[in-house]
């Protein structure tokens, strides 16, 4: 089965600065792929370049190709033009920004806005376009006369459903979520991925999960990619890569996740931050923080299968066990 | 629309009307006393000065005048002019209309162009376009307009005789129909219209591009994008309208600039308006009309205020929550 | 603000450079204007309206006066109403803004109705009632335009100060047991006055317009020659009618360009005060 998303080599850079760097992804149709990684390792841009909505400053290069079902020929998209893009856009991918807040025109009504997606891409009478958006809002469990309200006259949760309504209008092939249960409290965040994973059953999507919350992306997701620094730096079934983490930020992104009934202490951060685009370190990024870092990792390591269908870029991969940190090393390994 | 808040709004405009008021006479009380003003009659003998003071109500308490004088403002009593000796109602009620046809003629052309111009210059940001149309604005608010108005009949009456040096009709001349006296003031209307519009172009250019930068950086704008909507239709059905919300409420701050605008260009042009009307009375040390006209410029200025107010709460559905 | 960002700012900015290289020569005329004119300003001849010619440059005017030696003895008035004008409305603002928006209260509420009051109404009428009251003068001027352009410093004031009273650091001093005064004074002053410092350098652009414009009104000072007495004479005397554009151009440009300069100063200020701005552009 030829995937729905493949991304080659996608690269992404800011003046000079690489917030992308080399990115390879690839999603099946019907798939949920979660897409892991501290805030500014580069998942919301990845998610912007797929559909070409970065800012004229930015630059990218790679390629991008989309294989929709019921679509002859496979969607280039790094060689569409704007108005090329803009077919492209919302009929095949859709996106469900960051931050529902204000991503609704606030001087219009959510029918009209929702209305005005499905008439970009298709001929459809009023009346259809009508009881669609009536379904679209029933599906994300909210009622259709909601549709006549303005943003501002809707919750935080509401407006959240209302963007995926949005996200689903055009009917894609393929949805991004960019963390979107990150401003819910915890009972609306259940409820968003319960309805994510509903409306994946219901209506065969594939969905692109971006999230910081690993525990998130566990419950939806097929398989996952986990990102640092503009980089993929482990890709795999969620089970496996769960339980058995082969690259060392996996585990300590792992770790850092508490267990309920476990022992109740704070699992130690990671010291030091992302590295800054502007001054990445040699070889492996992840080196000046890592607890296993040795001379190798001066090398760049390259993404490679270590496991059956779990690939990651480690040098001492494939780990069969996690031998104690050596925190003291990671001083030292810095530079 | 609420009722509460709109009381609210209108009260605070009687408020700030009844404050005017106060001022007005206070200042002229204390700072002109009429007293010095009657004694220019040649020759008044103290007792014609003591009859004439009665006369005015002058020898009563200061309350007492005070509601004398609101009482009558009130009724549209605003004193008789020094100069022609007509009430200064009935002279500014002649003047009023063509102010109002200035002024309003200036305001609504700098409005629009102001705000198209301020939608390209921050849609090209930074860019030369953008430059160019920021040291314009800048150079119409410096450069005088009464300046620009001399300019402008130097160039355009005097140099190129297109149009007509001053006035609002040509003197003398008998028209067949309204329409054609009409197309008269049209064309001594279009000097002194330009220079009341190059005024004000500027600020509201200001006001219309700050705000397009604002909304442009709001997510739903990135969002029509995301959706397929093309550039030019994201700026112009979802960009402009949420920017000219605040264009709204902003350009109130500019009314009274307009109302000193609508001064020196009619003095420049001799436009018979309340402008002309405030500068003879300058020259002719008028009080009565000199009152007067700050009242009505005030009221004038006030009242656009609340109806910028008002416009706003209709535009906005937000505010209609409250 | 630092001195060196400040120094840093008029110098090497081209907008720094340009503004104050402007202004500058504008100070320069008003110091030494009357000394370096060619002809004396007053002087009256039978040249009425005269072009321009090797013995005046710019011509005459309706008097047969040396237009050139009157434009740069003009520079005076605008400076001298212009900056102390704009001092007097800034300290005005800025005590009018301290104070209320320090102790809050019902002084803030009458402060803040007087300061709305005064943004509401229209400036010329009012300067134009006071100063025919008051007879014209250049302290007149002065006087008046300071007593009417003050609301909306006091404004900017009025807000910031808001802002800084409910800072960690002042509630930090007065749990300490810091007075009033000492906390004005160390803590909510100096993190004012560079806003105070940028607005008035705007509001000194707004008060030479306004002297300009009342002296084209008439109210100007009847003893000395300005810019806008100039045009006030150009005006009265027939000279657009007359084509004299040598007499009616040169006025209204000087004080365009005195305004040009300290306007882009003043912005320059207020960016650099008001980083929000910079990112903006």
């Amino acid at each position: 089965m030829s995937a729905l998303l493949e991304i080659s080599g996608l690269r992404v850079h800011h003046g000079d600065r690489p917030i992308v760097d080399g990115v390879d992804l690839s999603v099946q149709p019907g798939e949920a792929l979660g897409l892991a990684g501290e805030s500014g390792c580069g998942k919301t841009t990845t998610a912007l370049a797929l559909m070409k909505l970065l800012p004229a400053t930015f630059t990218q290069s790679g390629t991008m190709t989309l294989r929709p079902p019921n679509v002859e020929e496979p969607i280039n998209l790094e060689r569409r033009t704007e108005a090329g893009m803009q077919q492209v856009r919302w009929r095949h991918v859709s996106l469900v920004f960051q931050g529902a807040m204000n991503s609704l025109d606030p001087v219009k009504r959510v029918d009209h806005q929702i209305a005005q997606a499905i008439n970009l891409h298709e001929r459809a009478a009023a009346g259809d376009v009508r009881a669609r958006i009536g379904e679209l809002l029933t599906t994300v469990g909210l009622t259709p006369a909601l549709g006549r309200r303005y943003a501002h006259q809707l919750s935080g949760g509401q407006r959240q459903r209302v963007m995926i309504a949005l996200a689903l209008a055009c009917r894609p092939s393929l949805v991004i979520a960019d963390e979107p249960t990150t401003a819910l409290d915890v009972v609306m965040q259940a409820q968003i991925l319960e309805l994510l994973e509903r409306l994946r059953e219901q209506l065969g999507l594939a969905l692109i999960l971006i999230s910081h919350d690993l525990g998130v992306l566990s419950e939806t997701c097929d398989r996952i990619a986990v990102m640092y620094a503009g980089r993929i730096v482990e890709t795999g079934p969620v089970r496996e890569v769960f339980s058995a983490p082969q690259h060392p930020y996996t585990k300590r992104l792992l770790d850092s996740l508490p267990v309920i009934g476990g022992p109740r202490t704070l699992a130690p951060p990671i010291p030091g931050g992302p590295p800054d685009p502007g001054d990445l370190p040699a070889g492996c990024r992840f080196r000046p923080r890592c607890p296993y870092a040795a001379e190798k990792c001066l090398e760049d390591p390259a993404l490679r299968e270590v496991r059956p269908a779990q690939a990651a870029a480690c040098h001492f991969a494939p780990w069969v066990e996690w031998p104690p940190a050596q925190e003291a090393a990671v001083e030292g390994a810095a530079g | 629309m609420s009722p509460r808040w709109l009381a609210g709004k209108v009260a605070a405009a009687l408020l700030t009307f009844a404050f005017v008021l106060v001022f007005n006479f206070f200042l002229f009380r204390v700072m002109g006393d009429p007293t010095t003003q009657l004694a220019r009659l040649p020759r008044a003998t103290p007792e014609e000065i003591q009859k004439l003071r009665a006369n005015y109500g002058l020898d009563k308490p200061i309350t007492g005048q005070f509601v004398d004088y609101a009482g009558d403002t009130l009724r549209f009593d605003l004193g008789t002019s020094q100069r022609t000796r007509r009430p200064v109602w009935t002279e500014i009620k002649d003047a009023l209309p063509w102010t109002l046809l200035l002024v309003g003629t200036g305001t609504v052309l700098a409005t629009f162009i102001g705000a198209w111009l301020g939608v390209i210059a921050a849609t090209r940001r930074g860019k030369a376009a953008d430059d160019g149309l920021l040291g314009f604005s800048l150079f119409t608010y410096a450069a005088p307009e009464y300046w620009i108005g001399i300019i402008l009949i130097l160039v355009f009456a005097v140099w190129l005789p297109i149009f007509p040096a001053g006035q609002q009709v040509t003197p003398g001349v008998e028209f067949s129909s309204w329409l054609d006296e009409a197309a008269d003031v049209a064309e001594h209307l279009v000097l002194p219209g330009i220079a009341m519009t190059l005024m004000l172009l500027g600020q509201y250019f200001l006001i219309m591009r700050a705000s397009m930068v604002d909304v442009l950086t709001e997510d739903f704008i990135t969002v029509k994008r995301a959706i397929g909507l093309p550039w030019e239709r994201v700026v112009r059905q979802h960009a402009v309208p949420n920017a000219l919300l605040p264009l709204v409420t902003l350009s109130s701050i500019y009314f009274g600039m307009v109302v000193g605008g609508a001064i020196t260009i009619e003095t420049v042009f001799s436009w018979p308006g309340l402008g002309e009307l405030s500068f003879d009375a300058i020259n002719d040390k008028d009080f009565p009309v000199l009152q007067g006209t700050f009242l009505i410029f005030s009221a004038g200025v006030i009242l656009a205020n609340l109806l910028a107010d008002c416009l706003y709460f209709v535009l906005d559905p937000r505010v209609q929550a409250t | 603000m630092s001195e060196r960002g400040v120094r840093q700012l008029l110098f090497q900015t081209w907008r720094g450079r340009l503004g104050l290289g402007v202004l500058g020569l504008f100070i320069f005329l008003a110091l030494f204007g009357s000394l370096i004119a060619p002809d004396d300003p007053d002087a009256s001849s039978l040249v009425i309206l005269g072009g321009i010619s090797a013995d005046h440059w710019l011509g005459t005017t309706e008097q047969g006066s040396d237009v050139f030696s009157q434009l740069l003895v003009g520079a005076r008035v605008s400076i001298i109403v212009g900056f102390a004008a704009a001092a007097i409305s800034a300290l005005l603002g800025a005590t009018v803004g301290l104070i209320g928006g320090y102790f809050g209260g019902w002084t803030d509420r009458i402060l803040d109705a007087f300061e709305n009051w005064f943004l509401v109404i229209p400036q010329i009428p009012l300067m134009i009632v006071l100063a025919r009251l008051l007879e014209p003068s250049l302290g007149v001027l002065i006087a008046v335009i300071g007593l009417t352009s003050w609301a909306g410093t006091g404004r900017i004031v009025r807000a910031q100060v808001l802002t800084l009273r409910e800072r960690a650091f002042v509630e930090r001093a007065r749990a300490l047991g810091a007075r009033d005064g000492y906390i004005i004074r160390t803590h909510i002053l100096p993190n004012t006055l560079p806003l105070i410092f940028a607005n008035t350098v705007l509001i000194v652009a707004v008060a030479i317009l306004a002297e300009a414009a009342l002296a084209f009104l008439g109210l100007g000072d009847p003893t000395r020659i300005s810019w806008g007495t100039m045009l006030e004479n150009a005006f009265s005397s027939g000279a657009p009618s007359a084509g004299a554009w040598w007499y009616v151009i040169p006025p209204g440009l000087c004080i365009t360009l005195l305004v040009l300069s300290v306007s882009i100063l003043g912005y320059l200020f207020e960016e650099y005060v008001n980083p929000r701005l910079r990112e903006q552009g």
